[in-house]
């Protein structure tokens, strides 16, 4: 994970918030594997709103570092993990 | 990031026990292909009152924004609509999971395709009967089992969720056992979302008629078809174990069901509804918000009470009665009326259950 990279997100995932809970919902998946929903806590659903496109990983981190009372070890460690894993199931590309 | 199923996420929502409309039945259209005995939709179809394509996505677009998550489209035959396509890859764009309740025979190709490439949540397709004279004389469509054969074994291939149902009438009391066989035989066992269930109420017109009540099995043809499969009876079994459950509420109060909470109907003409029987505590979204009915209409039923001496206020059996204002309201005309066959099939519960009967 590069600090200047920059991450998009996929067109063939939705996100809903319902009931103040972060969700991504795969709209193009096969029958198998449409019964999962993948739910995020309160930075991991600020870190998926900041990506854009346009910010750099190293932006998303001190916006979060900013809004959360947190360490940048915490956040370096939540984004690694979340990024791991949105890019498994194609989130982001 | 934590991966969930779609059934966990709902019950945790469920739980919650809050007001929030967490999953809608959206009937596009009373219409039908087919021309079912038992059909509660037959009769109440208002020509060129449907709502537009355009009136549903401004409506889907509503519900989104509310939160809605999860969606049936239904009918009549929902895929009787040319537009049907354009709806449902408009509320799948927008991350709705979706059901389809459907009688199958009208999936073509095409959108078989597209729904492969884009599945629902599930396909609830009704199969009635396992031969072509039981099911055509539910039907009354001469080549529907043919084609509802061939769709079926066409879903199968795909590999699309399929949940085949049937539901329990005169006509195929010895049929419910071999529809369950031959999906297990289709579609495997022990899978949620690939499988068979089968629905032993039928319920009246909702025009008033009664005649699809005459279709019903009596409580010892249910305990027949119950019996017809060993799972089946074991699972009926298992649900006779439990304790009567309690009725939550005074017994003065009219309404007992609490799916209204997180549940909603609209009808095809833009009726939001809390039950897809009853049109009390209803809005038109073509006029009214979907916020306005849901959070400030709905909760009224909360209010009503019984203004009868109704002997079904006192019965021991209500909670485990198919009895509710709406489904007395269609079938006596007073939503208070006790219903005589309802009656008769708490009692052969109770009977089961080995409870002595207070009453």
């Amino acid at each position: 994970m590069e600090n200047s990279e920059l991450l998009r997100k996929s067109k063939d995932m939705v996100t809903r918030v319902i009931e103040n809970e972060t969700i991504l919902l795969p709209i193009y998946k096969t029958s198998e594997e449409i019964n999962c929903i993948y739910s995020l806590n309160k930075v991991a659903s600020r870190i998926w709103e900041l990506i854009d496109g346009k910010r750099a990983l190293s932006e998303i981190k001190k916006k979060v570092l900013k809004e959360f009372d947190t360490t940048p070890e915490e956040v370096d460690k939540e984004m690694t993990k979340l990024l791991k894993d949105l890019k498994e199931i194609k989130a982001i590309v | 990031m934590k991966e969930i199923s779609e059934d966990h996420f709902f019950l945790r929502m469920y739980n919650k026990k809050e007001h929030y409309p967490l999953t809608g039945q959206i009937e596009l259209t009373c219409k039908c292909n087919l021309n079912c005995v038992h059909c509660y939709c037959k009769g109440s179809e208002e020509k060129n009152k449907e709502l537009t394509t355009k009136e549903w996505k401004k409506i889907i677009d509503e519900i989104y924004k509310e939160g809605c998550l999860q969606l049936t489209f239904s009918g009549g035959e929902p895929l009787v609509r040319d537009d049907f396509l354009d709806i449902y890859s408009y509320a799948k764009a927008k991350g709705f999971l979706i059901t389809i309740f459907t009688n199958g025979c009208l999936l073509t190709k095409e959108i078989i395709d597209c729904l492969k490439k884009s599945p629902p949540l599930s396909i609830e397709l009704t199969l009635n009967g396992i031969s072509e004279a039981v099911y055509e004389s539910i039907t009354q469509v001469k080549g529907s089992f043919k084609r509802v054969m061939f769709v079926i074994r066409e879903l199968a291939t795909k590999n699309l969720p399929l949940i085949l149902k049937s539901n329990c009438l005169k006509q195929n009391k010895n049929e419910t056992g071999r529809i369950k066989a031959f999906t297990e035989e289709l579609l495997g066992k022990g899978h949620k979302r690939w499988r068979f269930k089968y629905d032993p109420m039928i319920y009246a017109g909702r025009n008033g008629d009664t005649t699809p009540c005459s279709y019903r099995l009596s409580s010892e043809e249910l305990l027949e078809t119950r019996k017809s499969d060993p799972e089946i009876w074991e699972e009926y079994e298992g649900r006779l174990c439990g304790e009567f459950p309690e009725l939550g509420r005074g017994k003065e109060f009219l309404y007992r069901c609490n799916a209204w909470l997180t549940q909603f109907f609209i009808n095809p003409y833009g009726r939001l509804k809390f039950c897809e029987f009853s049109d009390k505590f209803s809005v038109d979204l073509k006029s009214q918000s979907f916020r306005d009915g849901f959070y400030n209409l709905f909760p009224q039923l909360l209010n009503e009470k019984f203004k009868t001496d109704s002997r079904c206020k006192d019965c021991s059996l209500r909670s485990i009665c198919y009895h509710c204002p709406a489904r007395a309201f269609l079938e006596t005309g007073d939503e208070e009326a006790p219903v005589p066959y309802f009656c008769e099939l708490a009692k052969a519960t109770a009977e089961q259950m080995n409870v002595k009967l207070l009453r």
